[in-house]
C-alpha cells in the first residue's frame, strides 16, 4: 500500500471519505433523536400514516399538554429538586471523606478506607427490598426524603476526591499550618480552590447519575407531587397512549435540559466519566 | 528574636528510622545558622520540629526561653520558606503574601502597607496581579521570602530555598539573603546541602550525616579544623584527599616516603587515615629534597584535569591511594605517566583515626 | 486526640448513610431467604403484614431448583453478551473515527458522546414510541408478531437500544484512551514503516487494553443491573420471561402483587456475586494489563 503517496496526491478525496464516514456515523447516532425532535413538533392527527421525516406545521401545543396536563413540568422541578440535592451533600460528604483520607491519620483508617470501597462492590438491587421497607418504616414513601437521603453518601465520590486531595503538595499544608490556618479553614480556602475541577467533574457524575435514576423513584413514590421525570416518562406513556406526540414531546423536555448541560460542562463530563479508566 | 535550642532531641519514624539522633544545638539570637549535610541526615527534620511540623520523640525544643514541643506551629512565632516555595496556586501574589496576615486578623490599611512593603523590599511590586504560575523560578521564590517575612517572625527557617534556581541565580541571591538577614536582624535557620552556601552565608555551620551532628562552628574553622574524616570530605571542592597512612616520627609516612607534620608524631608509630587539601600539596621534582628539609612521598600521575583557572592533578601514590594536587593555570604541570614528588604544608596535614574516622589531635 | 476526632465527625455524615442504606439492608437482605411472607403483603401494604416465618433453606432450594431463575440467569447473560461488547466495538470504532485531525471534527465528538445525555428511560420512550407494539410509529412486525413481542428479537431489539443508548460513554471513555496513548509511540511505528491496520493493531490496541479492559467490566456490572429498559420495552417479555433479566425479578418479585421477599433476596444475592466477581478480576487483572506505570 503506497499509503504516503496517496496522502501526498489526493488528500481532497481521503478527506471527502473520512467526512462521508464520520457523517453516516453521526447521522446513524442522532436519528432517534432528530424523529423524535420533529415528530414532538407535529398534530398528533399528521401521523396517522406513520413518522414525518420534516416537520411541515410545526406547533409547539405537544409541548404545552405534556408540561401541563401530562404533568412534565412537575416532574421536571421534581427531578431539579431531587437531582441538586443529591448532588450538593453528595459534594459535601465526599469533600469530607476525602479531607479525612488524604490529609487526616486516625485509628482505623484502613478499615474505614475499605468501607467506602465496599459501598461501591454491593449493587443496589441487594439492599432494594429492605431500604423499601425502611422508607416505609420512616414514613417517607412520596417524600423528597425518600428520593434524596440514601444517596447523600457516595464512596465512589470520595476515593475520587481523595485522589483530587493527594496531588496537593504536602508543603502547602505545612506552610498553611505556620500561617495560622487550621484544618477547616485550609480545606476551604486552598484544597476546595485548588482541586474545584476534580470536585466539577465529580458533582457532575453525581447529578447525571440522580438525574437518571429509575428503579429507586419508581419505588418509594405514586404521587405525581413527587415523582421524578424518568418514571414520568412511563406514566406519561400509559396516560397518552393515543397521541404519541406529547410522549415525543415529553421525551425531548426530559432530554434537553440534561443535554444542554452537558454541552456548557462537556469538559467536566469527560473528567468524571473517565476516572479510573485511564491512569496517569 | 530569639536564640532557639534542641536539647537531646531525637525523632524517630514509624518503622523505627531515626532522622534525628540526641541533637544538642544551641542557635544564637540573630545567628545566621546553617545546617548542612547530604540527603537523609536528618537537617530537613531538624528544621521541622523548629516549626512544629514533626514533634520530636525526646527531648526538647525551646524557642527563646519557651518550651514549644507542644506549641501549635502558627503559635511559635516562626517563619518557613519551602524548597517547593509552597505558593498556593489559586491564589494572586498580593493574596499569598497576605495569607499569613489573613489569620492573625490584621486591620486592612496596616496588611496593605505591610505587603507593599514586602513587596517593594523584594522587587516584587510589579508582580502582585500575578499568579504564581505566570511567575519565574527567581520571582516565586521572592513570594515566598516575601509571605515570611511580613509576619515578622523571630526566627527564620529556611529549607534548600535555593536548589530550583539556575546557577547564576543562585549566586545573586546567595548574596541578596545574606544582607535581608541581616536587615531583619532576626535568627535564620537555613538547611542546605550545598556546601558553597553553607560556607559562605553562615555564621556557623552545623554538619549532620545520618541524624547525628558532626561539627558546629564558623565555616573557616570548620574548613580549617574538620572534627572528623566525613566533614572533611564533605567540605571543599575538590574535596580534602584521605588515604592510608602510618603516623611516626617522620610524619605521615606513605610507602617509602613521607608527608611531615608540625609538631611531629610522639606517640608509637600507628595506621591513620591521612587527609591532605589538594591546595596544601605542591609537585617537586624527583630529584630534589624537599625545600624544608622534610620528607617527600613519590607517586604517579593518573590524570590532568585543566578548570581554566586551575589544574587538578590526579595522583597515584605507592600504596595504591589516588590523591588530587591542585595546580595554578600559571605553574608548570606534569604529564599522564609522569613520576612526581609530593610535598604537604606541614601546617594542614590532617590526622584521623582508622576506626572512629575522627580527628587526632597532633599536640 | 484532636486529629482524630475530626476525622470521625468528618466521615461521620457518610457512615451513618453508608450504615442505614447500604449495610444494613445488605446484611438484612441475606435474612429474607430464611423467612417466608406469611400473607400477601404487597407494595402499598408494606410494614403491615402478618410476621414472616422461618423456613430455613426451603426458598433457596426451590430457588435454584426453578426453572425461573436459571431462565433469568441465562437471559441475563445472552443480554450482557450482546450489548457489552457491541457498546465496545461501536465505541472504539466512533472514538478511532473521531481521532482524526479534521476541521470540524469537535462537531463530530460531540454528536458522538451525545447519547450520555439520555437516559436508560428516555431511549427506552423514544424507541418504544418509534417501535412499539401498540403505539409505536413503525409497529414493527417480524414473522406476524410484534417485534419487541417476539421471543427471538425482543431481546436483541432491546439489547440494540441499550447499545445506542450507552454509545456515548462508550465512546468517550474509548476516546480519552486513545489520546492517553503517546504521539511518539504511533510516530516511531510510523517511522519503522508499519501500516496504518498495523500501527492500530500492534501499538494502539495493546496499549489500549486497560481502557477496553475497564470498559468490559463497569458495562458488563451495568449491563447485568439492566432494569429500564425491560420494565419500559418489553410489557410482555418480563412477564413471560423471555426478556424477565434477574434485576427486573427482584423487583417483580418483591413488590408485585403477592410480595416474595425471600425469592427476591435471592435472585439479589446472585446479581451481588456476579458483581463481586467482575469487580474483584478486575482488581486482579488491573495490574497484569497496564503496561508500565
Amino acid at each position: 500500500m503506497a499509503v504516503s503517496i496517496s496522502v501526498s496526491q489526493r488528500p481532497v478525496g481521503r478527506s471527502i471519505a473520512r467526512y462521508f464516514v464520520l457523517i453516516v456515523m453521526a447521522g446513524l447516532i442522532l436519528f432517534p433523536i432528530y424523529i423524535t425532535i420533529v415528530n414532538s413538533l407535529m398534530e398528533p392527527t399528521a401521523l396517522a400514516n406513520g413518522p414525518v421525516w420534516w416537520p411541515s406545521h410545526p406547533t409547539l401545543s405537544n409541548y404545552a399538554t405534556a408540561w401541563t396536563n401530562a404533568h412534565v413540568g412537575r416532574y421536571l422541578w421534581n427531578t431539579v429538586i431531587v437531582a441538586v440535592g443529591i448532588t450538593a451533600l453528595q459534594v459535601s460528604t465526599a469533600i469530607l471523606g476525602g479531607y479525612a483520607f488524604a490529609f487526616l491519620n486516625f485509628p482505623l483508617k484502613r478499615l474505614m478506607f475499605v468501607m467506602y470501597l465496599a459501598t461501591l462492590m454491593i449493587p443496589g438491587e441487594v439492599t432494594i427490598i429492605q431500604n423499601v421497607q425502611t422508607v416505609h418504616d420512616l414514613g417517607w414513601y412520596n417524600s423528597y426524603a425518600a428520593l434524596i437521603v440514601p444517596f447523600i453518601a457516595t464512596g465512589f465520590g470520595a476515593f475520587l476526591l481523595r485522589q483530587s486531595f493527594l496531588a496537593v503538595p504536602a508543603d502547602l499544608q505545612d506552610a498553611a499550618a505556620l500561617d495560622g490556618y487550621g484544618h477547616w479553614r485550609f480545606l476551604r480556602r486552598v484544597v476546595v480552590p485548588i482541586c474545584r475541577p476534580g470536585i466539577a467533574a465529580m458533582a457532575l457524575f453525581a447529578f447525571l447519575g440522580a438525574w437518571n435514576q429509575y428503579l429507586w423513584p419508581l419505588l418509594v413514590t405514586s404521587d405525581d407531587r413527587y415523582r421524578t421525570v424518568q418514571i414520568g416518562l412511563k406514566q406519561l406513556r400509559t396516560e397518552n397512549l393515543s397521541s404519541v406526540t406529547v410522549v415525543f414531546a415529553g421525551t425531548v423536555l426530559a432530554f434537553l435540559p440534561i443535554a444542554l448541560l452537558l454541552l456548557a460542562f462537556s469538559k467536566q463530563l469527560v473528567r468524571g466519566l473517565t476516572a479510573g479508566a485511564v491512569k496517569g | 528574636m530569639s536564640a532557639v535550642a534542641f536539647e537531646g532531641v531525637t525523632k524517630e519514624f514509624a518503622g523505627g528510622v531515626r532522622a534525628v539522633d540526641s541533637l544538642d544545638l544551641v542557635i544564637e539570637d540573630h545567628e545566621f545558622l546553617v545546617l548542612l549535610g547530604p540527603s537523609g541526615c536528618g537537617k530537613s527534620t531538624a528544621l521541622r520540629m523548629i516549626a512544629g511540623l514533626d514533634d520530636p520523640t525526646a527531648g526538647v525544643v525551646r524557642i527563646g526561653d519557651r518550651i514549644v514541643n507542644d506549641v501549635d506551629p502558627k503559635d511559635r512565632d516562626v517563619a518557613m520558606v519551602f524548597q517547593s516555595y509552597a505558593l498556593y496556586p489559586h491564589m494572586t501574589v498580593r493574596k499569598n503574601i497576605e495569607f499569613p496576615l489573613d489569620a492573625r486578623k490584621l486591620p486592612h490599611a496596616e496588611r496593605n502597607t505591610v505587603v507593599q512593603h514586602a513587596a517593594e523590599v523584594l522587587g516584587l511590586a510589579e508582580l502582585l496581579d500575578r499568579k504564581p504560575a505566570q511567575l519565574s523560578g527567581g520571582q516565586r521564590q521572592r513570594v515566598a521570602l516575601a509571605r515570611a517575612i511580613v509576619r515578622r517572625p523571630s526566627v527564620f527557617l529556611m529549607d534548600e530555598p535555593l536548589s530550583n534556581l539556575d546557577a547564576k541565580l543562585r549566586v545573586q541571591t546567595r548574596v541578596e539573603l545574606v544582607a535581608l538577614q541581616r536587615s531583619l536582624a532576626s535568627t535564620l535557620i537555613y538547611v542546605t546541602h550545598d556546601q558553597v552556601e553553607a560556607m559562605t552565608m553562615g555564621h556557623r555551620i552545623a554538619i549532620m550525616r545520618d541524624g547525628m551532628l558532626q561539627q558546629v562552628g564558623p565555616p573557616q574553622e570548620v574548613y580549617d579544623r574538620p572534627a572528623n574524616q566525613f566533614v572533611a570530605q564533605f567540605i571543599g571542592t575538590p574535596p580534602m584527599n584521605t588515604f592510608h597512612a602510618v603516623a611516626s616520627a617522620r610524619g605521615l609516612e606513605v610507602a617509602d616516603g613521607a608527608f611531615a607534620m608540625v609538631d611531629g608524631w610522639a606517640r608509637e608509630p600507628q595506621d591513620v587515615i591521612g587527609g591532605i587539601r589538594p591546595e596544601h600539596l605542591h609537585l617537586e621534582s624527583l630529584a630534589r629534597e624537599a625545600p624544608d628539609g622534610g620528607a617527600l612521598v613519590v607517586a604517579t600521575v593518573s590524570m590532568v584535569e585543566a578548570l581554566g583557572h586551575e589544574r587538578h592533578v590526579h595522583c597515584r601514590m605507592q600504596n595504591d591511594d589516588s590523591i588530587i594536587v591542585r595546580v595554578a593555570a600559571s605553574d608548570p604541570y606534569p604529564t599522564t605517566g609522569e613520576a612526581v614528588a609530593l610535598r604537604a604544608d606541614a601546617e594542614h596535614v590532617h590526622v584521623f583515626s582508622t576506626e572512629t574516622g575522627q580527628r587526632v589531635a597532633l599536640a | 486526640m484532636r486529629e482524630s476526632a475530626l476525622a470521625y465527625a468528618m466521615l461521620a455524615p457518610s457512615l451513618l448513610i453508608f450504615g442505614a442504606f447500604v449495610f444494613f439492608p445488605f446484611v438484612k437482605n441475606f435474612s429474607f431467604p430464611f423467612y417466608q411472607q406469611s400473607t400477601a403483603s404487597g407494595f402499598g401494604t408494606f410494614g403491615k403484614a402478618a410476621p414472616p416465618k422461618w423456613v430455613g433453606w426451603q426458598q433457596w432450594h426451590e430457588v435454584f431448583t426453578s426453572r425461573t431463575f436459571w431462565h433469568s440467569a441465562w437471559v441475563t447473560v445472552q443480554f450482557v453478551v450482546l450489548t457489552v461488547p457491541l457498546g465496545i466495538a461501536f465505541g472504539l470504532l466512533l472514538a478511532v473515527l473521531a481521532h482524526q485531525r479534521l476541521r470540524g471534527i469537535t462537531i463530530f465528538r460531540t454528536i458522538f458522546s451525545s447519547t450520555v445525555a439520555s437516559s436508560a428511560a428516555v431511549a427506552s420512550t423514544i424507541f418504544f414510541s418509534l417501535i412499539g407494539t401498540e403505539s409505536g410509529l413503525w409497529k414493527l412486525r417480524i414473522h406476524g408478531h410484534a417485534l419487541l413481542d417476539d421471543k427471538t428479537w425482543a431481546l436483541p431489539a432491546i439489547a440494540l437500544v441499550s447499545v445506542w443508548q450507552s454509545l456515548g460513554l462508550s465512546f468517550i471513555v474509548m476516546s480519552s484512551g486513545l489520546q492517553a496513548i503517546p504521539d511518539d509511540l504511533l510516530e516511531a511505528a510510523r517511522v519503522d514503516g508499519a501500516s496504518s491496520v498495523r500501527r492500530f493493531r500492534r501499538v494502539t490496541l495493546p496499549l489500549l487494553s486497560p481502557t477496553i479492559f475497564f470498559a468490559f467490566v463497569v458495562g458488563s456490572i451495568s449491563a447485568f443491573k439492566t432494569f429500564a429498559e425491560i420494565d419500559l420495552l418489553s410489557p410482555i417479555g418480563k412477564e413471560t420471561g423471555g426478556t424477565s433479566l434477574l434485576a427486573y425479578q427482584v423487583k417483580r418479585l418483591a413488590f408485585e402483587s403477592e410480595s416474595r421477599n425471600g425469592q427476591a433476596a435471592i435472585f439479589a444475592v446472585g446479581l451481588f456475586a456476579i458483581v463481586l466477581l467482575l469487580t474483584l478480576i478486575q482488581m486482579r487483572l488491573e495490574r497484569r494489563v497496564h503496561y508500565g506505570r
